[in-house]
């Protein structure tokens, strides 16, 4: 059976995961929020625009990358061992690469935009093209036109998929340890992602590739 | 509208006006130490001015979407929207349009800090503590700047404890 | 500064629990409180969903069943596989969620294995 998206996106939108009596959405073993994307940019672009000038633009981008590889590393691996993967996106899965392309169909339900994979070469490279993803539609609603990328949660989240299947292996379900996580993303064998394309840039769409870093 | 509606072509989750993204409380934390680790003391002013932002654009779209013009069902209805969107439960006391306090416990923020990186002294809710400035502003329907948010007491400061926010109008 | 350890760093280790015939993994999951997972390795009985109202309204899709039990806990189910996880409510303390889950998991064994597949 092949990766049926629109099935998924209905299944995890069906779940109405809003707070219960505590005010906490416990799903996928995780506790998750419908956080605000304007407040997640504010605050990001923030310490990008704060570091610009003065030689550390880089180190920014670093940074805010490095919190969305712990959100795919945790949030991704969280979801790829759930009961809810089971039920829903496991059956699906024929294949090594279904893992990732299940795991995409889940976040075009998260409302980060639309996430379409472009070409996955197994264990080699991973293109990611982004419609209205919320970062860099959310800075060009505050900001001008950049002159830098600014996809920096997207890029984190692309590279963990390639990390978690291709430098681990998440489909043993191994436990999301700190230790497993700089296995992952402290490797020589780690991927990492840039845009080649992007919203915030004046492109149509943000367009993110992970291959190995060198 | 209290309840945000999901437009699946274009990935886009929205309540009064904003955009919605579900993250998990190890993004929410590791971002937050992140800008702190880039800006120091400046990171907590700018994310409780986001948040605070945020809230009172979403918050005053919503009011007016459900026709909610009642200041205490106003402050009632913040709370309900930060509960249904993960963040806690909120408890909203003694509160007029000039100020009141606010409890959060349990508080997302704060779980999601002390399992990463246990306790601590130091401030961890400042998302709690710019929304509901954001929202006393957009219940009172007055200017920002005159709204000054004091934390008293922090739930990541130890096991059960509560978040308490002190809210002031000038 | 930390004054107390970090939930997420230690006992991520599963221990685990026997109730009948099921074995249950107990670890200590993310923010203070525990996760119960067990797989019964076939199929459940699509019957079984309708005996589970008893606990809270199912919602879900066929394949999906989700059971909230407020002041108790969160009950996800993949019924192909027999796949249970429970999610306890944060604030109840360990030996209520404990308490909680294994109430449940007592009576999950009975619907999944009657007596006379036991005997």
């Amino acid at each position: 059976m092949a990766i049926d998206e629109r099935a998924i996106v209905d299944a995890v939108a069906g779940l109405e995961l809003r707070g219960n009596e505590e005010g906490l959405i416990p799903a996928f073993g995780l506790h998750l929020t419908t956080h605000f994307a304007n407040y997640y940019n504010r605050s990001s672009f923030a310490v990008a625009r704060a570091l610009e000038g003065s030689g550390l633009e880089e180190d920014a981008r670093t940074l805010l990358v490095e919190a969305g590889h712990v959100c795919a590393f945790n949030t991704f691996g969280g979801i790829m061992r759930s009961a809810e993967w089971d039920a829903v996106v496991a059956p699906m899965i024929s294949s090594r690469e279904d893992w990732i392309r299940g795991m995409v169909a889940v976040i075009n339900a998260f409302g980060w935009g639309r996430w379409t994979i472009r070409e996955l070469i197994p264990d080699e490279r991973l293109c990611i093209e982004i419609e209205n993803g919320y970062e860099c539609a959310g800075w060009l609603k505050d900001y001008p036109v950049s002159h830098t990328p600014r996809c920096y949660l997207a890029a984190g989240g692309v590279a963990g998929l390639m990390n978690l299947l291709y430098v681990g292996d998440i489909t043993l379900r191994p436990t999301l340890s700190d230790a497993y996580y700089s296995e992952l993303f402290r490797d020589a064998r780690s991927f990492g992602a840039r845009a080649t394309s992007c919203l915030a840039c004046g492109d149509d769409r943000c367009v993110l590739v992970a291959t190995r870093q060198p | 509208m209290r309840t945000p509606t999901f437009d699946a072509d274009r990935g886009e989750i929205v309540l009064g006006g904003q955009r919605l993204v579900f993250h998990c409380h190890h993004y929410n934390v590791a971002l937050q130490r992140s800008l702190e680790d880039a800006l120091g003391p400046r990171a907590v002013e700018i994310q409780r001015l986001a948040a605070a932002e945020t809230a009172r654009l979403t918050l005053a779209s919503v009011f007016a979407e459900s026709d909610i013009r009642d200041f205490d069902a106003r402050m009632q209805c913040a709370a309900s929207v930060f509960a249904d969107a993960g963040f806690g439960r909120a408890t909203i006391v003694a509160m007029t349009s000039m100020g009141g306090r606010v409890e959060v416990a349990p508080s997302h923020y704060a779980l999601g800090w002390t399992s990463k990186w246990g306790t601590t002294p130091n401030a961890v809710d400042h998302f709690a503590a710019g929304y509901f400035r954001g929202a006393l502003c957009a219940a009172s329907e007055i200017a920002p700047e005159r709204v000054a948010v004091t934390v008293l007491a922090e739930a990541a400061a130890r096991e059960g404890a509560s978040t308490i926010l002190s809210l002031e109008v000038r | 500064m930390s004054e107390t350890e970090p939930d997420d760093r230690r006992e991520q280790h599963a221990t685990s629990l026997q109730i009948g015939s099921l074995s249950v993994s107990v670890t200590r999951s993310c923010v203070r409180r525990d996760l119960y997972d067990l797989t019964v390795g076939r199929a459940l009985d699509a019957a079984l969903r309708g005996e589970l109202e008893r606990w809270g309204a199912v919602r879900g899709p066929p394949n999906l069943w989700v059971i909230d039990v407020p002041q108790r806990h969160r009950i996800t189910i993949a019924p192909a596989i027999g796949r249970v996880v429970i999610l306890p409510r944060i604030e109840r303390s360990r030996d209520e969620q404990s308490a909680h889950a294994t109430e449940f998991l007592r009576w999950f064994e009975q619907a999944v294995y009657p007596s006379a597949e036991r005997s």
